[in-house]
C-alpha cells in the first residue's frame, strides 16, 4: 500500500513538473499568455450568437447554454488530440527516462483540465447574468468532470497507440472532431438533426457529458438514467482497451520510436 | 536586383516541395489527404446541414466553399511562422525575405488545386456539368491568394516582435470561417448582419467562386470587389513589410 502511494506521488509530481515547463513556455511567449483561454470560448459565443440566431431556438439563458457546451467540447477535442500526438512528441524523454507511457499521456490531458477549469472562470459572470441558480444539484459536476476525464484519456491513449502506428489517423480524428463540434449539441441541440440521426448521436460521449452537465448545471434538472449508465459505460470501456492496447503494444511501441 | 524572376521562382518551387515533403512524411496514404480530407468533410457536413440549408446540391456547395476556405486558412496559418522557421536561411543567404512567406502562400494554392481534383469528384457524383464560367472560380481562387499573401506578410512580420499574434490568429481564424457561410446559405443568416457579411472579402471569394459552378454565372460589381481586397491587401501587405524590414532583420 505505501509502496502504490509513494508511486503515485512520484509520478503526480512527473506529471506536474512536465505540465508546469510546457505551460511556462506558453507562457512566457505570449503576454496575454493564459487570458487566452478565457478569451478563446466568449469570442466563440459571440460569433455563434450573432450568425446562427435563426437556425437555432433562443432562449433567454442561451449563451449559458452555448457555453457549457464549448467549455466541454473544447476539453474533449484538446485533451484527445494532444494526448494522440504526446507519445510521438516526447519520443527522446520516452525514449531516454523509464517512465512509463501512460504518464505522457496522462500529462497532456492534466494540461487540458487545467485548461478547462481556468475557461470556466468565464462562466461564473455568465451563469450570474443570466440568474442561474445553484441547487444542490449542481454538484453532480464533480462525478461528470470524473467520468468525462476518464473517457478522455482512454480515448487518448487507444489514439496514442494507433498514431506510433499509422499517422495518417490524425487527419481523420481531425476531420471527426470538427464534425462533432456540430453533431453534439454545442449550439444547435440535436433535436434539429434529421431523425434518422439522432439515436446514433445520442451514444456519442461528447454529446452525454454535455448533456448532464447542462442539467445539473443550468436547468437544475434530473438527467435521464440511461444517459449516465451509457457515459459510465464509455469511461470503463475506454479506460479498459486503453490500458490493455498500452501493456499489449509496450515493447512494440517503443522498439518503434 | 541581383536574383531574375526566374531564380525567384526556382526557389519557391524548391521551398514549395520541401514543405509538402515534410507535410505527409511520415503519413501512408500522403498527399492523397489533400483529395480525401475535402471528400470527408463533405460527407459528413452534408449529414449535419443538407436538411437545414435547404438546398439541393448542398455537398457541392460545401466543398467549393470548403476548398476556397482552406487555402486561406492553411496559407495564414502556415504563413505566420514563416521567417522565424527559416532563420537559418533567413541569415545565410542573400534571398529576397518575402520568399518564404511566398512559398508557404504558394504550397497552400498547390493543396487548394488537389482540393480542386475532390470538388470534380463531386460534381461527377451530382451530375453538374462544368461550364466556361468555371474560370471564374480560378480568377477567385488568384485573387484569393493575392489577399492572403498580404495578410500573411502582415501576420508574418508582427510574429517576429509579437509571438502573441500566433495564438491571436488561430482563435480568430477559426471564428473567420464562419463569415464564409459555408455550412448555411447566407439566406439563413440574421438580415442584420447580411450587409456586413456581403462585403467580406472572404465571402466575397467563396461567393464568387460557387457562382461560378453551380449558377454558371457572374456578377461584375463582386468581382470589382474581389479585386479591390486583392490588390488592398497585397499593397498594405507589402508597405509593412517595407517599414519593418530593417527591424525584422535586426530582430532576427
Amino acid at each position: 500500500m505505501d509502496r502504490l502511494r509513494n508511486e503515485i506521488k512520484q509520478l503526480s509530481f512527473v506529471i506536474e513538473q512536465i505540465s508546469y515547463k510546457e505551460n511556462k513556455r506558453k507562457i512566457d511567449e505570449t503576454h496575454l499568455g493564459l487570458l487566452w483561454n478565457i478569451i478563446n470560448p466568449l469570442l466563440y459565443l459571440l460569433v455563434l450568437t450573432t450568425f446562427y440566431k435563426k437556425v437555432v431556438v433562443h432562449d433567454y439563458d442561451y449563451p449559458v447554454f452555448v457555453f457549457i457546451g464549448l467549455l466541454i467540447m473544447k476539453f474533449y477535442s484538446d485533451g484527445t488530440m494532444s494526448a494522440m500526438r504526446s507519445l510521438v512528441l516526447n519520443k527522446q524523454l520516452l525514449v531516454k527516462s523509464k517512465l512509463s507511457i501512460g504518464v505522457f499521456i496522462v500529462e497532456k490531458v492534466f494540461i487540458s483540465i487545467k485548461d478547462l477549469f481556468f475557461s470556466s472562470i468565464a462562466l461564473i459572470p455568465i451563469m450570474i447574468a443570466f440568474h442561474v441558480k445553484i441547487h444542490l444539484r449542481t454538484l453532480l459536476i464533480i462525478p461528470v468532470l470524473f467520468l468525462t476525464v476518464a473517457v478522455v484519456i482512454g480515448i487518448g491513449t487507444i489514439l496514442a497507440i494507433i498514431y506510433v502506428y499509422f499517422e495518417d489517423i490524425g487527419y481523420l480524428y481531425t476531420i471527426i472532431m470538427s464534425v462533432m463540434v456540430f453533431v453534439s449539441g454545442v449550439f444547435m441541440p440535436i433535436e434539429r438533426m434529421p431523425e434518422y440521426v439522432q439515436p446514433i448521436l445520442a451514444i456519442n460521449p461528447i454529446f452525454l457529458s454535455i448533456y448532464i452537465s447542462r442539467n445539473c448545471l443550468m436547468y437544475n434538472l434530473p438527467s435521464y438514467w440511461t444517459a449516465w449508465v451509457k457515459l459510465i459505460l464509455w469511461a470503463i470501456s475506454t479506460m479498459t482497451i486503453g490500458l490493455v492496447l498500452l501493456k499489449k503494444n509496450k515493447n512494440k511501441i517503443m522498439n518503434l520510436i | 536586383m541581383q536574383y531574375g524572376i526566374k531564380q525567384y521562382i526556382f526557389v519557391i518551387r524548391e521551398l514549395t516541395a520541401r514543405e509538402i515533403k515534410r507535410k505527409y512524411s511520415r503519413s501512408v496514404l500522403g498527399i492523397l489527404w489533400s483529395v480525401l480530407n475535402p471528400l470527408l468533410f463533405m460527407g459528413l457536413m452534408s449529414i449535419v446541414f443538407w436538411e437545414i440549408s435547404k438546398s439541393s446540391t448542398y455537398p457541392v456547395y460545401y466543398i467549393i466553399s470548403y476548398t476556397i476556405w482552406s487555402m486561406f486558412n492553411v496559407a495564414t496559418k502556415t504563413s505566420i511562422t514563416a521567417f522565424e522557421d527559416n532563420k537559418n536561411l533567413f541569415q545565410k543567404t542573400k534571398l529576397p525575405r518575402l520568399v518564404f512567406v511566398l512559398s508557404r502562400n504558394y504550397t497552400a494554392f498547390v493543396n487548394m488545386l488537389f482540393s480542386f481534383v475532390a470538388l470534380l469528384i463531386s460534381l461527377c457524383i451530382f451530375r453538374i456539368m462544368l461550364s466556361p464560367s468555371v474560370i471564374m472560380f480560378f480568377i477567385a481562387a488568384l485573387f484569393e491568394l493575392m489577399f492572403s499573401i498580404g495578410v500573411s506578410i502582415i501576420l508574418a512580420s508582427l510574429y517576429v516582435f509579437y509571438k502573441d499574434v500566433k495564438f491571436l490568429w488561430e482563435n480568430i481564424i477559426v471564428l473567420l470561417v464562419h463569415m464564409l457561410a459555408i455550412y448555411m446559405p447566407i439566406e439563413v443568416y440574421p438580415e442584420s448582419i447580411r450587409y456586413y457579411m456581403e462585403i467580406n472579402p472572404l465571402f466575397i471569394f467563396a461567393d464568387v467562386a460557387r457562382m461560378s459552378i453551380l449558377e454558371k454565372s457572374f456578377e461584375l460589381d463582386r468581382m470589382l470587389v474581389m479585386a479591390m481586397w486583392a490588390v488592398g491587401s497585397f499593397i498594405i501587405g507589402l508597405v509593412v513589410f517595407k517599414s519593418l524590414e530593417n527591424k525584422i532583420v535586426e530582430k532576427i
